[in-house]
């Protein structure tokens, strides 16, 4: 295309002045990238950080109350809800552990689980049979997978102490993010029979009497974890209007979206004044090329360019420059993000990279760059394209 | 068959305050027509050139046409209609312009330069190109910048960049204000010589009557009104 080979023909005639227009470009893109990057860095950083800590997603019922297992498995059909797991009551949950082998023993708390607990994972939830220790837990006992291990429960019906033990396998040894003090996870129907069996209520499973007689199984509460920290306070806030108090780190996650929000905002604010004086500045630019270029875009229109041939040349141009000035932009981020990197390379937890920018990011800054110089280069193409035949030849 | 006819052609155009008219009363261009433009300094040749390269939008035409390739175009519907682009496409088509200052390009090469009239018509053809730049005396200069070019040699490069797309009129503006008359002398012989080598009709604007005698076989000349108000001039064949 002929206007294409002139408008670079052109820009390349005219290196310096072509340079500075990539040069001002690039003085406003750079430092909107890297403000960009270090915005993103500490968000994530600390996202990442929320999301590494699995309780952070969790809605924990508070006290004890009674809820059916019908109710409960109702919670956990609520939007954002991927799993949830009944309670028994705190006090009930606790138990001696030992070595199968009769060697150590501890006292621990025991908490429920049940298949795909985010909490566990990527460790598989124990069957009835089996339990899985926390890690402080399994160096206590010296226990590994595989292992066996005697659980024993005590219980007072009025003077009388007595005592009942099992014998479990260890399924697994948690992450340590789930629980950090001595504790086992063992299977809802296990946690359910100690309770019972606590309470002097019969437990036909394992062959244990009680004085009291069965009911209807009632749990004290719920464990629940939500898809995605932002929706926390939602569903937390839908239950506290059920009837259902909760407790979750919703105020933690919040401070860090407030933050998310906050950063975003101030990025938008400072990249609309950027972008607004990047438009003008190449607007005004090209637009007096236009004006400057009158007696040659005027000899051309003579020779019978066509007017879209006309407007192409500024638009090139336009383009042409804004491919480059990103390009440099891009250079410079490159450059400040590397340094600021390795300057402040412990300044976040969990080590990220305290400035960077993921591929989407860069490529929509780009992106919005060029649709702005199209329409500010449109603009210098109309002016262009509205120059007469022959109003230069004689200044030419 | 005329390439062009005009009748009637009015151009009006205000400046510093004066009227200014232009007219051509009658008006037929022949293929091959050597025609001479004269007349005074300011009287409107240049006005007038650029009516006949379809650059400036006339004020009234009683008939305008062009007859080329095969074709009539009527030309006074074309600027009654707006019809810019369709003018353009004409332009590139059939007109070569020879600007009174070279009017150059300065980021293409002379080669570039010359060859831009070829690619705005779709006309490629290096041969001819190359030939012209020979009769030209400008073969060597084809690799070079405008601006490091003499004003005769960039003049020469204007009339290669009016022909190089064997255009069926050329229309050249004062091609010789700018060298000494020696040089003059050359430049419009190689203008006629090339001309003729391309098979276009050439009207010259010029108000050295003296340089052009010999070398054309019409004129065109002006008779000028000068009122209260305004000047007018009316350009009748002699």
């Amino acid at each position: 295309m002929l206007s294409l080979r002139l408008a670079l023909a052109d820009l390349w005639h005219e290196k310096g002045l072509s340079a500075c227009f990539v040069v001002a470009l690039a003085a406003i893109l750079a430092p909107l990238l890297v403000l960009l990057g270090l915005k993103t860095g500490v968000v994530d950083s600390l996202r990442a950080q929320l999301l590494a800590d699995p309780h952070m997603r969790e809605i924990n019922s508070l006290g004890n109350r009674s809820l059916s297992v019908e109710a409960v498995a109702e919670i956990g059909r609520q939007d954002g809800v991927i799993f949830i797991v009944p309670r028994t009551r705190l006090l009930a949950a606790t138990a001696t552990l030992a070595r199968g082998d009769g060697g150590n023993a501890l006292t621990a708390e025991l908490m429920p689980t049940a298949p795909g607990d985010p909490l566990l994972a990527p460790v598989a939830a124990p069957g009835d049979d089996g339990i899985i220790l926390t890690p402080l837990a399994a160096r206590k006992l010296g226990l590994a997978p595989g292992d066996a291990l005697r659980l024993a429960v005590q219980r007072k019906l009025g003077d009388q102490a007595e005592g009942k033990s099992l014998s479990l396998t260890v399924a697994g040894i948690a992450p340590d993010a789930a629980f950090a003090r001595e504790g086992a996870f063992v299977s809802i129907g296990l946690l359910a029979a100690l309770e019972d069996y606590r309470d002097g209520r019969p437990v036909p499973r394992y062959g244990w009497d009680g004085p009291n007689a069965a009911e209807t199984r009632a749990f004290a509460g719920f464990r629940a974890v939500a898809a995605r920290i932002e929706d926390v306070a939602a569903i937390a806030a839908r239950l506290e209007a059920q009837g259902q108090p909760v407790t979750t780190r919703a105020d933690e996650i919040e401070t860090v979206l407030r933050l998310d929000r906050n950063l975003t905002a101030i990025f938008l604010i400072v990249a609309a004044i950027g972008g607004a004086g990047f438009a003008l500045s190449l607007g005004a630019s090209l637009i007096g090329h236009v004006a400057r270029k009158r007696g040659e875009l005027s000899l051309l229109r003579l020779m019978g360019l066509s007017s879209g041939g006309m407007a192409g040349m500024p638009m090139v141009q336009g383009i042409a420059i804004t491919a480059a000035g990103s390009a440099l932009a891009l250079g410079a981020y490159g450059l400040a993000a590397l340094v600021i990197n390795r300057q402040f390379s412990d300044g976040l937890p969990g080590g990220g990279a305290i400035c960077r920018l993921d591929a989407v990011q860069v490529v929509s800054v780009l992106g919005i760059a060029l649709a702005v110089a199209l329409v500010a280069a449109t603009l210098a193409g109309l002016s262009a394209a509205r120059v007469e035949p022959g109003e230069g030849v004689r200044h030419g | 068959m005329s390439l062009m006819e005009a009748a009637g052609l009015v151009r009006r155009w205000q400046a510093e305050g004066r009227a200014y008219e232009v007219e051509v009363e009658r008006l037929s261009i022949a293929p091959g027509d050597r025609i001479a433009l004269t007349g005074p300094s300011g009287v409107g040749k240049s006005t007038l050139l650029d009516l006949l390269a379809l650059a400036l939008a006339p004020a009234r035409a009683g008939a305008f046409s062009l007859s080329a390739g095969g074709e009539t175009v009527d030309l006074a519907a074309l600027w009654r209609d707006g019809k810019r682009e369709a003018l353009a496409a004409l332009r590139a088509r059939f007109i070569g312009y020879v600007p009174q200052t070279g009017g150059l390009l300065p980021y293409l090469s002379v080669e570039g330069n010359i060859a831009l009239t070829q690619r705005l018509s779709g006309r490629p053809d290096g041969a001819w190109l190359r030939d012209l730049a020979r009769r030209l005396d400008i073969a060597e200069l084809l690799p070079r910048k405008p601006e490091s070019l003499s004003v005769g040699q960039r003049q020469r490069v204007a009339i290669a960049r009016a022909l190089a797309h064997r255009p069926a009129l050329v229309l050249a503006d004062e091609p010789t204000a700018s060298v000494d008359p020696t040089r003059a002398g050359i430049i419009l012989d190689l203008l006629v010589e090339a001309g003729a080598a391309a098979g276009c009709a050439l009207v010259i604007a010029s108000h050295d009557i003296a340089s052009l005698a010999g070398r054309m076989d019409k004129a065109l000349t002006p008779t000028v009104e000068a009122g209260e108000g305004g000047t007018r001039a009316v350009f009748r064949p002699c």
